[in-house]
């Protein structure tokens, strides 16, 4: 039942047992800014208009995957992506230090288990945390936060339903569109949508998920497959053509090697044709193999789909309102009049994984919404800059990248007018038990004395590019890099040191100390 | 069960594993007479019913399932009510079951302990305390 009513002027309301909020000053009911989607992005554009004064309201809504999985406030990242991510890729890492440790003397046994449940609980605790430390937030914030999927009536009413059934209307100056973008499951194979898991499954399977195998090149796939591995389940990746398409393919390649060596297997150049049930519960894939038109078929405990990610945006309404949307991801288009995330209608924007063309990153996402409610409502004139975004991804050994690519370097610059530096090197600690440090590898990639792109494989690969990546955003040039002192020993200096050039042809080996 | 036996099994309960039962309740508390009350609350309506509107004072144990340093406070703070012969009881709140009364009342960091008395917000503490400290907030909330 409503509660407001229009002809109110001030007053403070607390109302039980439904969603608690607390209008403070002149109240009308509209808001200055409603942002559709609770993630990374919607959350961070909400709180820094909350800041400015602003009357704020959130929408938050998990549509259950094909599984049936579904979470709580915070976004794909805090909940389906980076974080229980992050820390799983840390858990099977654990796994390679206590192996590793028996060389530096630690006393242990000669196999360790990894325990699904324990890993599993320890992971979906923390993320429930985040979930609340969100809540909190929001409230102390003064945002008000609706559990609800939003829609749009008109450029400046937002509807809400919420999950009990009840409706409201929004009227709003400004929206802002964050609803992210959801696992893609090719449903035309029998068997994916039923049977098929995705990043939204994961990491809160019950059940060990025991012999998996993943469909996809992407960083997911090859993530989320590293792991599984490092905590010591049979893991097969399918790959249609190439891992990591959207990456430097030398550095995707080897990445791909790195997995392979620890035990992943690839399947290469093949694809899905059917996924079934046996009579034990096991899931029967049979595939294609591309290269000699073979069906071959195989049991797996779970069948995991990295195949893409894909904007839900049909309920939201949008045709409707005439906001342009990509005829294939129906992602959203921004730019329009001159700014980045604002769309064909001109008080609408959108940030974050459902905007068009734009890396699909929390910090990236973060920023943008922070920059748009500066601009919105703190009289800013700051665009949000989408170049030398620095990003990592987060196999077992990790590959951290700012930049462009060597190929599009190339196909920018032309390859005469590359320099490409590198070097492969051992990281230190990895010489005791013996590592295989063969796909630890460095490359810078200049034009003159710009660096175009850094690329660099190793163990923190993400803790170290990003000190590069702000100094490449600072203006580093290469003659500032290698004149650059390094600090010792780390892999981190192999940065500075780099000399060896792919024009040279000498061997990159990094030797001696 | 009777409440002897459901504070021995939380004792050996894996998720508490530094509680050291003591005895003398157990022999207290087998008389087969409720010593104290502890209930979790359902929702806004029961909280008003049994919090606010109690005639005894009611500690109120804002917890949640994922939270670690909750599930060894939760027994001290039953172990040290269940001594004070029913001038207090213990109110639990998930604060995922219900949000909006953590919200009321600006809970925060879990766990966050506060006491009512005749309705009204007297003390509160936050995080795993030692049982003194425990006992002695809950002494200042009846006296």
């Amino acid at each position: 039942t409503m509660f407001v009513n229009k002809h109110s002027r001030t007053f403070i309301f607390k109302r039980l047992p439904r969603n608690y909020r607390q209008f403070t000053s002149s109240s009308t009911e509209d808001y200055d800014l409603v942002v559709i989607g609770g993630g990374s992005g919607g959350l961070a554009c909400a709180k820094a208009a909350s800041q400015l004064q602003k009357k704020v309201a959130v929408l938050d809504f998990v549509t259950p995957s094909t599984q049936g999985t579904t979470w709580g406030l915070g976004g794909t990242c805090v909940n389906v992506g980076c974080i229980p991510k992050k820390l799983m890729h840390h858990a099977s890492l654990l796994g390679d230090a206590i192996r590793d440790s028996k060389a530096y003397g630690w006393n242990v046994p000669d196999e360790v288990q990894s325990d699904w449940t324990t890993l599993s609980t320890a992971v979906q605790n923390h993320v429930k945390s985040l979930n609340w430390g969100h809540r909190v937030q929001l409230r102390d914030k003064n945002v008000e936060y609706i559990n609800g999927l939003g829609s749009f009536k008109d450029p400046h009413t937002v509807r809400v339903k919420e999950s009990n059934g009840t409706e409201r209307l929004l009227k709003t100056r400004n929206a802002v569109i964050a609803v992210g973008v959801r696992p893609y499951v090719p449903s035309q194979i029998p068997g994916a949508v039923e049977y098929g898991a995705t990043s939204d499954d994961l990491f809160w399977l019950k059940k060990t998920p025991g012999k998996t195998l993943l469909i996809g090149a992407s960083y997911i796939a090859l993530e989320c497959g590293g792991f599984l591995n490092g905590l010591g389940f049979d893991t097969s990746i399918m790959v249609r053509s190439r891992p990591l398409k959207q990456f430097d393919q030398q550095m995707a390649e080897l990445v791909a090697e790195s997995m392979e060596s620890k035990g992943t297997r690839f399947l290469r150049k093949c694809v899905p044709v059917s996924i079934e049930k046996d009579s034990r519960g096991r899931l029967v894939v049979k595939y294609e193999d591309l290269t000699n038109r073979q069906t071959k078929e195989e049991v797996f405990d779970t069948v995991m789909f990295a195949t893409g990610r894909h904007a839900v945006t049909n309920n939201l309404n949008l045709e409707a309102l005439g906001i342009e949307v990509d005829q294939t991801t129906q992602k959203v288009f921004g730019g329009h009049s001159d700014d980045h995330e604002r769309t064909s209608v001109a008080n609408i924007y959108a940030i974050g994984d459902i905007l068009h063309n734009r890396p699909e990153l929390t910090p990236v996402a973060i920023k943008a919404g922070q920059l748009l409610a500066d601009r919105l409502f703190g009289g800013s004139q700051v665009q949000m800059d989408y170049n030398m975004i620095p990003t990592t991804v987060f196999t077992p050994l990790e590959y951290g990248v700012v930049g462009i690519s060597e190929e599009k370097a190339v196909s920018c610059h032309g390859e005469e007018n590359i320099e490409v530096y590198h070097a492969f090197y051992t990281p230190l600690e990895f010489a005791v038990p013996r590592r295989d440090a063969s796909h630890c590898y460095i490359k810078a990639i200049c034009f003159g004395d710009r660096i175009l792109g850094l690329h660099l494989i190793g163990p923190n690969a993400g803790e170290v590019i990003q000190g590069f990546a702000v100094a490449l955003r600072c203006g580093a040039t290469w003659s500032g890099l290698s004149g650059s002192v390094g600090i010792h020993p780390t892999t981190a200096e192999e940065v500075v040191k780099l000399h060896i050039t792919k024009r040279s042809g000498a061997d990159p080996t990094v030797t001696g100390c | 069960a009777n409440l002897s036996t459901a504070l021995l099994r939380k004792a050996h309960h894996p998720h508490y594993p530094a509680v050291n039962i003591n005895y003398n309740i157990q022999r207290h508390v087998a008389t087969a007479e409720k010593k104290f009350e502890c209930f979790n609350i359902q929702d806004a309506k029961d909280f008003q019913t049994r919090v606010i509107e109690s005639p005894v004072p009611v500690i109120v144990d804002f917890h949640a399932t994922w939270c670690g340093p909750c599930k060894l406070l939760g027994p001290r703070l039953e172990a040290i009510i269940s001594n004070k012969e029913g001038q207090v009881s213990l109110a639990k709140v998930d604060v995922d079951e219900n949000v909006e009364i953590a919200m009321e009342y600006l809970v925060e960091s879990l766990p966050t302990v506060i006491g009512f008395k005749n309705g009204r917000k007297i003390n509160k503490f936050i995080g795993l305390q030692e049982d003194d400290a425990i006992d002695s907030f809950v002494e200042k909330l009846i006296h």
